[in-house]
């Protein structure tokens, strides 16, 4: 499998930011019941892996666990994470679950970074780091609320398999409106479970009692609590916007109104949304109705959506009376309203003002451009319909995205476009390719950039990533990712040569093109040529601060010193490398940067460091899953073993080279250094050009069932026009024009 | 996942308690009526994703679900006719 080979296309970029208000746990306020039988039961055994609290919206799970957190922090640390729809992209996920455990276990982060998430895969390797430095950290807790947000996915995968594996000593904590896919009934069957459940967490009389006229002071009769319990079966949401209704009105009416619920046939939240509401002064119902489009809330925010000032003092006053609005932590005055409450309000808001409703979201867009998180404001331009703004934002940003590993991030915000929005902006499509590309799925980004650059564009840059037009943005990802995937020597120099004349010096993608260039001259064995091109590289990589396509030109300017024989220059280049590797902490060229030490240590007589080294190098370049990089390496530490005097690995290290030049559609002068091994590419298993890539394959097979385009590009993480493009290319092949065909067709080729 | 779900079917869907019609925004084209203390929401949705997307706008308001089924063409063509 393919692995990711990170490339960063802006100098100033950092890791995207983490949102605190997420990893507070919400206060306990004063308003609420205890529950302290309930929250015992959260006093988990050893060996019960998972702690579950599920049941529907507004039964107070988040008020249990946080009341229960407040009162075992004493005891032991227990970390907080509230999950949101960007937690669908598991480094997003465990790039927060890591930040969250460091805050409450500082010796953990001595151990552990959250930006492990963007350099290393997560299950293979960030879960198996994480769940060793557990080991060693005690008893720990970690809660993650709000987790049907998740749904299924490579995100719940990833916490299923966390459970799994984590040690006994760590209790993790879920809440959720419904049953999560984490192999449930096999936790339950081996006694690992603790759940609590609706019928758990419903209100009794004696509960009711206690907040309505204990905390609440509402001072009703027996009958009237007896009778709103039964009316809300428990459901401790309905009782408090019972209590809600009740509070403003006079104690004599108090009774009545609870007996006209009762009769009611209307559903509660129904039934009590317009009695809550009248509760409240106008400017407060509006200010409430109209921020319900916001996922958080603070006053400058929420002065902007209105457009007014003093929202500050409101949102204060109502957090304090209302414990739908919740402040999320103290310094920074950020709050949510309870989801059950928003979206009471939503409806408010969609019966009193529809047509306002895209002019809030773009108001929260504008304030989010300049003043809030990148994510909201793409968010808030989606929803107000202002796509060609979100378009902006995407394809300003999805370098960075991608470069953090967050590739999900980036392509659920594409497939969130409309289809004709998407197929008519190159800068989307382009978008779509690059993060396929850097995240180890090159034959799914060729699909997705097959875009005709001779029919008239929009706007040909320059583009906001700092490419002057979408060809150069185009031939540079050819250059870099597909040509070299497809081992064609020849169209990787033609593309990378074109991009060079589209790339100027003195611009941030310079670096990475003239890195290219160097790569087809090198391949093509012309060395000197090559070698002032990656000088260039280095070059204009330090200016722009690029550093993997300046270091990695490092490493390749050793291996040609090396090839020329000039053993001091290769020496030094591949210290410089080594250096900057460490300094920059690059994880997408550390292969070829561990081939150049090796090599350059072998060259100097270190005959036990050197091919270990080397070894270390090659077993990286594998992961990345491009089959010229990978061949050439083999075929150095062939030489190298053959140097030695170890012949019969040296030929077994060259077969495995030969297999993968076979494969190559221009292996260039690969297919010499083979020569000198007596080898030659065997023809039989070249790949033709007709023949289907292994993508193509999958979406085939796809295709015999019954799922439409659209289903299987949500299956696949492609956007519509990328499966589409994909099924061009097959029906090509195939030489057929429809669906059915194509099916029929591949049946009688035995390939379905 | 049947082959319908990719060309439209009728589902009739049956929460507890009775909304207004206020409500019917939440749920897309969906007909709503009020019967004997449930709200009955009936209509063609596209596929399963869709689905899931109106039971979950039941369940963001902790609006408990009785049944969904998915409706021959011919009962949901008399419903509409029974409308006054």
């Amino acid at each position: 499998m393919p692995r990711k080979q990170g490339l960063k296309p802006e100098g100033h970029v950092t890791q995207p930011v983490l949102i605190a208000t997420k990893l507070h746990p919400p206060d306990v306020r004063e308003q609420t019941i205890p529950r302290a039988e309930l929250a015992e039961r959260l006093n988990v055994g050893p060996g019960q892996r998972l702690t579950l609290v599920a049941c529907p919206a507004g039964f107070g799970k988040t008020t249990l666990v946080a009341a229960w957190r407040e009162s075992e922090a004493a005891r032991k640390p227990i970390a907080w994470l509230t999950l949101d729809e960007g937690d669908k992209d598991p480094a997003v996920l465990w790039s927060y679950v890591i930040e969250a455990l460091c805050r409450v276990r500082p010796s953990l982060g001595e151990a552990i970074s959250p930006e492990i998430t963007s350099a290393a895969p997560i299950t293979e390797v960030v879960l198996p780091r994480l769940v060793n430095e557990l080991v060693a950290q005690g008893e720990i807790a970690l809660v993650l609320d709000d987790f049907h947000r998740l749904s299924a996915g490579p995100a719940c995968d990833s916490v299923a398999w966390f459970i799994e594996h984590v040690p006994s000593t760590v209790q993790l904590v879920i809440l959720t409106r419904t049953e999560p896919p984490l192999r449930l009934p096999a936790l339950r069957a081996r006694g690992e479970l603790l759940e609590l459940r609706a019928d758990d967490l419903r209100f009794t009389q004696s509960d009711a009692r206690e907040f309505l006229n204990g905390h609440l002071s509402l001072d009703l009769s027996v009958e009237d609590i007896d009778s709103l319990v039964a009316r809300t079966e428990g459901w401790p949401a309905g009782i408090y916007l019972a209590a809600l209704s009740l509070g403003k009105a006079a104690q004599a009416d108090r009774s009545a109104r609870v007996g006209s619920f009762g009769a009611s046939s209307r559903h509660v939240v129904d039934y009590l949304t317009a009695e809550v509401l009248e509760a409240h002064d106008l400017p407060t119902q509006s200010l409430i109705i109209r921020t319900s489009i916001l996922e958080r809330l603070c006053g400058p925010l929420c002065d902007a959506v209105m457009e007014t000032k003093g929202s500050a003092a409101m949102l204060d006053a109502l957090s304090r009376s209302n414990l739908f609005l919740m402040q999320l932590n103290d310094e920074s005055d950020w709050y949510r309203f309870h989801h059950l409450f928003a979206q009471l309000l939503r409806v408010e808001l969609q019966r009193r003002d529809p047509d306002l409703i895209p002019a809030l979201h773009r108001r929260a867009y504008e304030w989010h451009r300049k003043h809030g998180s990148t994510e909201e404001a793409i968010h808030h331009a989606m929803a107000a319909g202002a796509f060609q703004e979100a378009a902006d934002l995407v394809a300003t940003v999805y370098a960075r995205y991608g470069n953090a590993g967050k590739y999900l991030t980036v392509l659920n915000w594409l497939e969130a476009f409309p289809d004709e929005v998407f197929r008519d902006d190159p800068r989307l499509r382009l978008a779509e390719g690059w993060v396929l590309a850097v995240s180890g799925r090159p034959d799914d980004a060729a699909a997705a950039v097959a875009i005709d650059l001779s029919a008239p564009v929009v706007d040909d840059g320059p583009l906001p990533d700092g490419f002057p037009s979408f060809e150069a943005s185009l031939m540079t990802l050819e250059a870099i990712f597909l040509a070299p995937t497809r081992g064609d020597v020849g169209s990787q120099l033609e593309v990378a040569r074109r991009a060079a004349e589209l790339v100027p010096p003195g611009t941030v993608w310079r670096s990475a093109v003239c890195w290219a260039v160097g790569w087809g001259l090198y391949f093509r064995g012309r060395f000197d040529e090559a070698d002032r091109w990656f000088e260039e590289s280095v070059v204009e990589g330090h200016a722009a601060k690029q550093w993997i396509p300046a270091d990695s030109s490092l490493a390749y300017r050793s291996f040609i010193a090396g090839v020329l024989g000039r053993v001091s220059d290769q020496h030094e280049l591949a210290e410089q490398a080594g250096r900057a590797l460490r300094e920059h902490r690059l994880e997408g060229v550390d292969g070829v940067v561990l081939l150049a030490l090796g090599l350059s240590l072998a060259a100097r007589g270190r005959e036990t460091e050197g091919p270990a080294v080397v070894e270390q190098g090659v077993e990286r370049i594998r992961g990345i899953g491009q089959p010229l990089h990978l061949a050439h390496a083999l075929l150095h530490q062939a030489d190298l073993l053959r140097a030695l005097g170890q012949n019969e690995n040296a030929t077994a290290v060259a077969g495995e080279a030969r297999s993968i030049i076979s494969g190559c559609k221009d292996p260039g002068m690969l297919r010499d250094r083979l020569r000198s091994f007596g080898l030659s590419p065997s023809v039989r298993s070249m790949r033709r050009d007709g023949e289907l890539t292994d993508r193509e394959l999958t979406v085939l097979r796809l295709l015999g069932g019954s799922l439409s385009e659209r289903d299987i590009a949500r299956d696949l993480y492609l956007s519509h026009n990328t499966v589409h493009s994909h099924t061009r290319s097959i029906y090509r092949k195939l030489a057929v024009s429809s669906r059915a065909d194509a099916v029929t067709r591949a049946r009688e080729l035995g390939l379905l | 996942m049947d082959g319908d779900a990719t060309r439209g079917t009728t589902y009739r869907i049956v929460l507890s308690g009775e909304l207004g019609d206020d409500f019917a925004f939440l749920f897309g084209d969906l007909l709503l009526e009020r019967v004997d203390g449930t709200t009955v929401l009936t209509g063609r949705v596209l596929d399963q994703a869709q689905l899931h997307g109106l039971l979950d706008q039941a369940q963001d308001l902790g609006i408990g679900l009785v049944s969904v089924e998915a409706v021959a063409e011919a009962d949901a063509d008399d419903t509409e006719e029974e409308r006054p």
